[in-house]
């Protein structure tokens, strides 16, 4: 409680508390900040890289990247072009690091990569500043030229894409894309950039191999050098004889002629291929990815090694048939596609199918028989859809191991799986999002990952990373959540937060300085309640435990102030690189928690601390501010005066009730009253009595 | 249990409608022989005399009978002087005479009554004002308190006690 001699102007300083100067806002309103959002140089990137949006070259643009011309200023000569991102998909970073500035004559030259500040935009993109390539695309040639002749595809395609390929391998980076469209045939042929798009997202689906062949496109994952040899294979196939055919089917009828006959058979059909070429397809269109060429074959056989291989046989795995929907099945991983294709109808029905005494008697698979047994009684009788899907997508990759992770409307490999979420979100696709989701609940990437080592170390890491994001699905904290496996899945994904969306923010250190100069403009109106911005500096930072404001347990308001959360976080983040004095920032901050303070009930202590703000937003450290407020003393000091306040207050206006109430006035005055005229009777009486003993004793 | 119940039944019952002591009774007893045996015939006149205190003796039901009290306080000091005049000049029928047929003698009795009566009418006015004003100033001073606290912590303290009022 305030001392007496204070009482006595508390009544007056209600009245100014409220009017408490604390001088942020022309703080804020003066400040320059030092870090600049790149705005003041468009289209420009390392003073030499320009980008021109007027002349825009849609021959290159694709779903994920829109091309236009641009100019080298160190190498004028050279065409450029440049290549603006979408920044709502992540993209292939490490290549990007990897290849720039990377000289290869089979390649295109990467120039330069970075955030650039795109006027047609109004925002800032990653932008690729790429060698244009001279000569047609294979795609013009096929439709110009029709099929090519064997020798000229070896000589022409063939060994220079093999040696690009390979060129590439070098650097640890796979290429993902190969198609007609992204190789040219000019002085020197070129195989096109692989950078700008997730790999197996611009290719025809003909071109991946059986174990991505069935997934979403953005859910296939990083490619390898496996799946680069088959691409490889199949352009060759397309140049000498074409896809016509196969492009005529539909995706389901080629997948399903491919689990059944096998790849190779698929392609070949009835057709001898010619001895120069025989090993080649044989070894490219190989199923087991781990039978299949790598690029180490690739380069003995381009330099004359014959290898002899042995046609791949269509084989038949069961003794007798499996029958579903009315058709009998030897093929294990037909079924597995068809179970996927009649989803529902498989659902009501696997319980009662006998699939495991099928995969036991038929296929003599014990283990895999034991495996399906186990997926339908953990499944249980009463079970959820969820769980239901769960057991399917599990049985599925049982009897089709090789093949990707099959859910109820979504085929995808593990590393797939941020791409999908980042798809989503941006979508907005909350039914696809929820399956996907599902998956990292269920953990099926890890079931999937143990059944078979078909080519799935590559995995391991993201494995390892979807077991580590789990727990962070289901906490709502922020900084945690959907946002934060977006995030730790997704590590080139850049901040999605509406208030750095457009500035193309890929660190911490740069979401910091952005916000310190966007202060200025965004504060103090604009919240901090971000669940993007707290997810992405969290995963950045590699926050692994929920933000929990301890100090200020006694007052809830604040401890579980979502905004107070954020702050914290982004304070934790500027506190690693201490050099960093973010004043604008600190004052938006400041400005911020001004507000907050309405919740501590001490008006003196609120004055205070309001006071106080101004001088702690100059030091530029969040931290800082953030002690104004996040100070336990203060906090129970605050709490204990307000309950003893409370109790005070109580009391006193239960006793003013007391001391206003008529009906007690009346009846303390009957009791007053008749005690007054007892006493003056009682008097009375006694001097009448002592005056009459007086008189009648003669006293 | 029961028995406890039974008990404070009787007490409030006690406490709203008095009942005369044993040893009162006594006492009053052992005062009216006495005063039979001194005033005789005069006894009648003297509890006469009495007779406003008597009949508010059935009629004061309350605690403390206040209003009995004040009213035999003053009717006795009304009867004093005839009792005085009784004890100076013995119980004579002359004396006795002399006392009852004078008008001042019944006027002492009754109009001392009636100004225990007036007593008893006026002084509960007279206490209120004066409780009414010493309540005034707790009133006051408890206020200025509880401006006070409300100027350090806020009109918040005031909400938890309209949700009191409220139930």
């Amino acid at each position: 409680m305030a001392s007496p001699a204070r009482m006595d102007t508390l009544d007056a300083q209600v009245l100014i508390e409220e009017q408490v100067d604390t001088g942020l806002r022309p703080m804020l309103e003066n400040y320059r900040s030092p870090h600049s959002l790149g705005h003041d140089r468009k289209d420009e990137l390392n003073k030499h890289l320009t980008l021109y949006p007027s002349r825009p070259l849609p021959q290159f643009n694709h779903p994920y990247a829109q091309a236009f011309a641009a100019e080298d200023a160190h190498s004028p000569q050279r065409s450029v072009y440049a290549l603006v991102l979408e920044n709502s998909i992540p993209y292939r970073l490490n290549p990007i690091n990897e290849l720039a500035g990377f000289v290869n004559p089979h390649l295109c030259t990467l120039h330069g990569a970075g955030t650039v500040h795109c006027s047609h935009l109004g925002e800032s993109r990653m932008v690729l500043f790429l060698d244009q390539p001279t000569g047609q695309s294979l795609a013009e040639v096929i439709k110009a030229q029709g099929r090519l002749h064997e020798h000229r595809v070896m000589d022409f395609v063939l060994q220079p894409l093999v040696r690009a390929l390979a060129a590439l391998r070098e650097r640890k980076i796979s290429h993902g894309n190969i198609r007609p469209e992204g190789f040219f045939l000019g002085d020197t042929s070129v195989l096109g950039e692989c950078i700008s798009a997730p790999c197996g997202t611009l290719t025809h689906y003909l071109y991946e191999p059986p174990e991505r062949i069935g997934c979403t496109p953005l859910g296939r994952g990083e490619a390898n050098e496996k799946t680069d040899a088959y691409a490889v294979g199949v352009l060759a196939y397309e140049l000498i004889y074409g896809l016509d055919k196969l492009k005529a089917m539909s995706r389901e009828e080629f997948i399903r002629l491919a689990l059944d006959i096998g790849c190779y058979n698929a392609f070949a059909g009835s057709r001898e291929f010619s001895d120069m070429y025989t090993d080649f397809f044989r070894g490219v269109l190989t199923d087991n990815p781990n039978e299949r060429w790598g690029l180490d074959q690739l380069l003995q056989w381009l330099d004359g090694k014959r290898f002899n291989m042995i046609a791949p046989s269509a084989s038949k795995e069961a003794s007798r048939a499996f029958t579903f929907m009315g058709e009998n099945y030897f093929n294990r991983r037909v079924l597995a596609f068809q179970f996927q294709r009649h989803w529902r109808d498989t659902a009501k029905e696997i319980k009662h199918m006998k699939l495991d005494r099928w995969a036991e008697m038929s296929l003599h698979k014990a283990e895999m028989a034991e495996r399906i047994e186990r997926a339908l009684r953990i499944a249980g009788d009463a079970s959820t859809d969820k769980h239901v899907n769960d057991m399917m997508t599990r049985i599925i990759s049982i009897l089709d191991p090789a093949g990707p992770i099959r859910g109820v409307s979504l085929t995808l490999r593990p590393d797939g799986i941020g791409p999908l979420i980042a798809s989503f979100m941006d979508e907005s696709s909350s039914t696809e999002l929820n399956h996907v989701l599902t998956m990292i609940e269920t953990d099926v990437s890890n079931y999937w990952s143990d059944l078979d080592n078909y080519n799935k170390l590559d995995q391991n890491a993201v494995l390892w990373k979807l077991q580590r994001v789990r727990p962070y699905l289901k906490s709502r904290a922020f900084g945690f959540g959907l946002e934060r496996v977006l995030y730790d899945l997704n590590p080139s994904l850049s901040c999605q937060s509406p208030l750095l969306k457009q500035q193309h923010i890929l660190t911490v250190n740069e979401a910091l300085k952005a916000l310190d100069a966007l202060a200025t403009t965004l504060g103090p109106d604009t919240s901090f309640m971000d669940r993007h911005l707290a997810a992405f500096v969290a995963s950045k930072t590699d926050m692994g435990k929920e933000i929990r404001l301890l100090d200020l347990q006694t007052i809830p308001a604040l401890a579980d102030n979502p905004e107070l959360v954020v702050l914290k976080i982004l304070a934790k983040a500027q506190q690693r690189n201490e050099r960093l004095v973010l004043v604008g920032l600190a004052t938006w901050a400041a400005m911020r928690i001004e507000k907050m303070l309405d919740e501590i009930h001490n008006r003196t202590i609120r004055r205070q601390m309001k006071q106080q703000l101004r001088k702690l937003a100059a030091t530029g450290s969040l931290n800082d501010v953030l002690s104004a407020v996040v100070n336990r003393e203060m906090a129970v000091q605050d709490h204990e005066g307000f309950a003893k306040a409370i109790a005070l207050h109580q009391i006193n206006h239960s006793k003013i009730e007391r001391f206003q109430n008529p009906k007690l006035i009346e009846k303390q005055a009957n009791e007053l009253g008749g005690k007054l005229a007892s006493t003056i009777s009682n008097i009375i009486l006694f001097i009448t009595a002592m005056v009459v003993i007086g008189q009648t004793f003669g006293l | 249990m029961a028995k406890k119940e039974k008990t404070a039944k009787k007490t409030v019952h006690a406490g709203t409608i008095p009942r005369m002591r044993g040893r009162n009774k006594f006492l009053l007893i052992l005062f009216s022989l006495l005063l039979m045996a001194l005033l005789r015939t005069g006894f009648l006149i003297f509890l006469m005399g009495m007779l406003p205190s008597i009949v508010v003796y059935f009629f004061d039901r309350s605690p403390h009978r206040y209003t009995f009290r004040t009213i035999f306080a003053c009717n006795l000091s009304g009867c004093l002087p005839f009792l005085g005049h009784m004890l100076e000049y013995g119980p004579s029928d002359a004396s006795l005479h002399e006392a009852t047929s004078s008008a001042l003698t019944w006027f002492l009795m009754y109009g001392s009554a009636a100004m225990g009566g007036l007593l008893i009418a006026f002084t509960p006015q007279i206490a209120s004002v004066m409780i009414t004003g010493l309540h005034q100033t707790q009133v006051a001073r408890l206020q200025r308190l509880q401006n006070r606290i409300e100027a350090e912590w806020g009109k918040e303290v005031t909400q938890f006690m309209a949700r009191a009022d409220e139930h």
